[in-house]
């Protein structure tokens, strides 16, 4: 039993690597291709671990396989559109200006429940308010509303709306975050001072943000936790 | 681009990794296949003396290669090898059918392996 726990440590560390090294779109948006990778990989991942009589080597090939290949292929669709259309397929607009494209819906073999479904997702209730309605490569569904259902914007409101500045997280657990400094014009010093006329120790700090006008705003952590 | 530079790689050590491990296995059980053999040979010839320092050339390969093979066999190929290379080694070698019978199931065994490590059409799909 003792060497299901190191596997599964190794093993663990290992598929944390790997999808680290595919890169964040693996985990934010799933292509097929990604999608694939992801349930093979931990298929694979979970054969050693669960049968010690296939050895460790048996898991750990095939996932440096999986990700090489899918970083070539992520590489390869970077250069050639082709190959990105073939991996990832292309966008299908289902509805075209107001209009329910069957065809379009029998190619992906979906169901007028299943973009009801999808559209009720999206907080659209009447199908009627649909302008365009796109089901994307994840497969997704966007949608855009018909000009009188779209919520109003500021821009059409306000000729120039004022710009708001970003705020920062430049302490975050105790830790000051050296990288984020730069972007408010902030030095180490400067957030001791403020810290100081708060009252206030590094280390109790569990937030700090600021922005590039100078807005500071300290989450101190609960002592009683 | 240096992700597809890592990813190249990753591919060619995976890729070194099962070949080197093909070559390892074979010279390996090449090795002692051979040495079994001799022990046939010696069996046949009612030769104790060589038996015996056949069974200890035998012993010494496999306590070398036996890491390897847990590494890279499925554990359950191994354990069949290892018993019946153990069977060989503790065999009286008086009882020369039990010894060669063993022999034989030594040689089919490590065939096998090897076998079972080629990247052929069969083993492919």
């Amino acid at each position: 039993m003792t060497a299901i726990l190191i596997r599964t440590i190794i093993l663990y560390l290992i598929v944390i690597a790997a999808m680290r090294f595919s890169g964040k779109r693996q985990l934010a948006q799933l292509q097929p291709a990604e999608f694939v990778i992801a349930i093979l990989m931990s298929e694979v991942a979970a054969l050693p671990m669960e049968d010690s009589e296939v050895p460790l080597l048996a898991g750990i090939i095939p996932i440096g396989v999986l990700v090489s290949m899918e970083i070539f292929l992520s590489a390869l669709g970077l250069k050639n559109f082709k190959i990105r259309k073939l991996i990832t397929g292309s966008p299908v607009i289902v509805i075209n200006n107001g209009k329910l494209d069957q065809k379009a819906m029998k190619s992906l073999r979906l169901t007028v429940s299943d973009l009801l479904d999808s559209l009720r997702l999206q907080g659209v209730f009447d199908i009627n308010e649909v302008q365009y309605a796109i089901v994307e490569t994840n497969g997704e569904l966007s949608v855009l509303l018909k000009n009188e259902y779209r919520p109003i914007e500021t821009r059409y409101v306000l000729k120039k709306a004022p710009e708001e500045p970003v705020p920062f997280s430049i302490v975050c657990d105790g830790i000051i975050l050296d990288n984020n400094l730069k972007n408010v014009n902030m030095k180490e010093s400067d957030i001791n001072k403020c810290l100081k006329r708060k009252n206030t120790a590094l280390k109790d700090v569990i937030l700090m943000t600021a922005d590039s006008d100078g807005n500071i705003s300290v989450i101190k952590k609960e002592k009683n936790l | 681009m240096k992700r597809v530079w890592i990813a190249i790689v990753i591919l060619a050590a995976c890729a070194g990794i099962c070949i080197a491990s093909y070559s390892g296995v074979s010279a390996t059980s090449n090795d002692m296949k051979d040495t079994v053999k001799n022990i046939v040979t010696a069996v046949n010839k009612k030769n104790t003396a060589e038996i015996e320092k056949n069974k200890n050339v035998l012993k010494n390969q496999w306590d070398k290669t036996r890491t390897l093979y847990s590494c890279v066999l499925t554990h359950s190929h191994f354990d069949d090898t290892s018993q019946s290379i153990n069977n060989i080694l503790q065999s009286d070698n008086k009882d020369e059918k039990k010894l060669l019978e063993d022999c034989d199931s030594v040689i089919y065994s490590l065939d096998h392996l090897v076998d079972s490590e080629k990247a052929n059409l069969r083993n492919i799909f």
